[in-house]
């Protein structure tokens, strides 16, 4: 009883806090169970990319609602970030991980100045480049991400969200809801691997589900009022936290 | 000229009817684990194969809906990205 409460509480604080930011929530619930339950690194991404799944449901409606989302931009994103992940996970094997993920740390700690120091977008100025441009530029930039994450094996969001946001000037709110919208499709893809080679604990997924799809809800409910300062100042702290996680294991080997 | 938007009040129905649908399938099968009946197993089991299913229903509704706007380079990007992750879940299984 007090494990399933605990798995729930999980699911509920990344569904608030992913859904808030229009992230999945791996970024919660991987080290809970790892730190906190003493799960393995193997059991916990799979159970918490199920979760993504349902999480992306759950808040992205929120931003539906309140037409936070393009729908047409998301669609680009979900191909070409998937198109980006395969890619990376073949190129793993050729290009060594532990000097991707130092000079990536260093363009996570500069993206997070940047990120905070950037003024804010309004949402009913034009686009300074045409929506074709955009749809390219945001095309490539996201095929590059996914390469990127898959190297160094963290979640596309907290590289797209602020990369999209400084590149292509779009309003935050704009890219958290169609990223909350996106995610679920890459997770779809990487949750059907896990469950074909039987690495998903049954056990484990229904309450972290149950809490992720009420903590999405709120999440996105919340995050679709959010103010602008408060998100970037969480998306710097996330970032300052991923650059310093990222070179820590590098760093460690070198010693 | 401006292009045609997709009804986004239909994608909220389908979410909303899909969060109904999920917690309840979920808190079900929590609740099995909590009485320790075998049938638990099997429910989360089915939920993940229906999660991921769910997946590829929002995307044949998002084509769909582009495709009765006519943008067809829309539908066409909808039904690959759901070829994308048929073809990535099927060679994964072949190479087992």
């Amino acid at each position: 009883m007090l494990d399933l409460l605990i798995y729930l509480s999980c699911g509920l604080s990344a569904g608030i806090v992913g859904g808030y930011l229009g992230l999945g929530g791996g970024i919660i619930m991987v080290p809970f169970m790892t730190l906190l339950m003493g799960l393995d690194i193997k059991t916990a991404v799979p159970v918490s990319m199920s979760a993504i799944v349902v999480n992306s449901i759950s808040a992205s409606n929120e931003y539906l609602k309140k037409n936070m989302v393009d729908v047409e931009l998301g669609l680009v994103l979900a191909v070409f970030t998937v198109l980006g992940y395969i890619t990376g996970s073949y190129l793993s094997d050729i290009i060594p991980g532990n000097y991707i993920k130092l000079l990536f740390s260093v363009v996570l700690l500069y993206t997070a100045f940047s990120f905070i120091r950037k003024k804010k977008t309004n949402p009913e100025a034009p686009q300074p480049v045409s929506r074709g441009t955009y749809l390219f530029v945001s095309l490539f930039v996201t095929f590059l991400t996914g390469i990127i994450a898959a190297l160094i094996g963290i979640g596309g969001g907290i590289i797209i969200i602020p990369v999209l946001f400084l590149v292509l000037n779009l309003p935050l709110t704009v890219v958290r809801g169609t990223w909350s919208f996106t995610y679920g499709f890459a997770a779809a893809a990487s949750t059907a691997v896990y469950f074909i080679n039987d690495r998903i604990d049954l056990a484990l997924v229904p309450p972290i589900i149950v809490g992720i799809i009420i903590g999405g809800k709120i999440g996105g409910w919340l995050g679709t009022m959010a103010k602008p300062r408060v998100v970037k100042i969480a998306f710097f702290i996330l970032l300052i936290y991923t650059a310093f996680k990222l070179a820590y294991g590098p760093l460690a080997g070198m010693q | 000229m401006s292009e045609m938007q997709i009804n986004i009040k239909n994608l909220v129905k389908l979410h909303t009817f899909l969060w109904y649908f999920l917690i309840f399938w979920f808190a079900l099968a929590a609740l099995l684990y909590l009485l320790e009946l075998e049938a638990a197993e099997m429910f989360s089991y089915t939920g993940i194969v229906l999660a991921i299913a769910v997946t590829i229903l929002r995307l044949v509704v998002i084509s769909e809906q582009f495709r009765r706007l006519a943008r067809k380079r829309f539908q066409l990007i909808g039904y690959l990205l759901i070829l994308i992750l048929l073809v990535t879940v099927i060679l994964k299984y072949l190479t087992l």
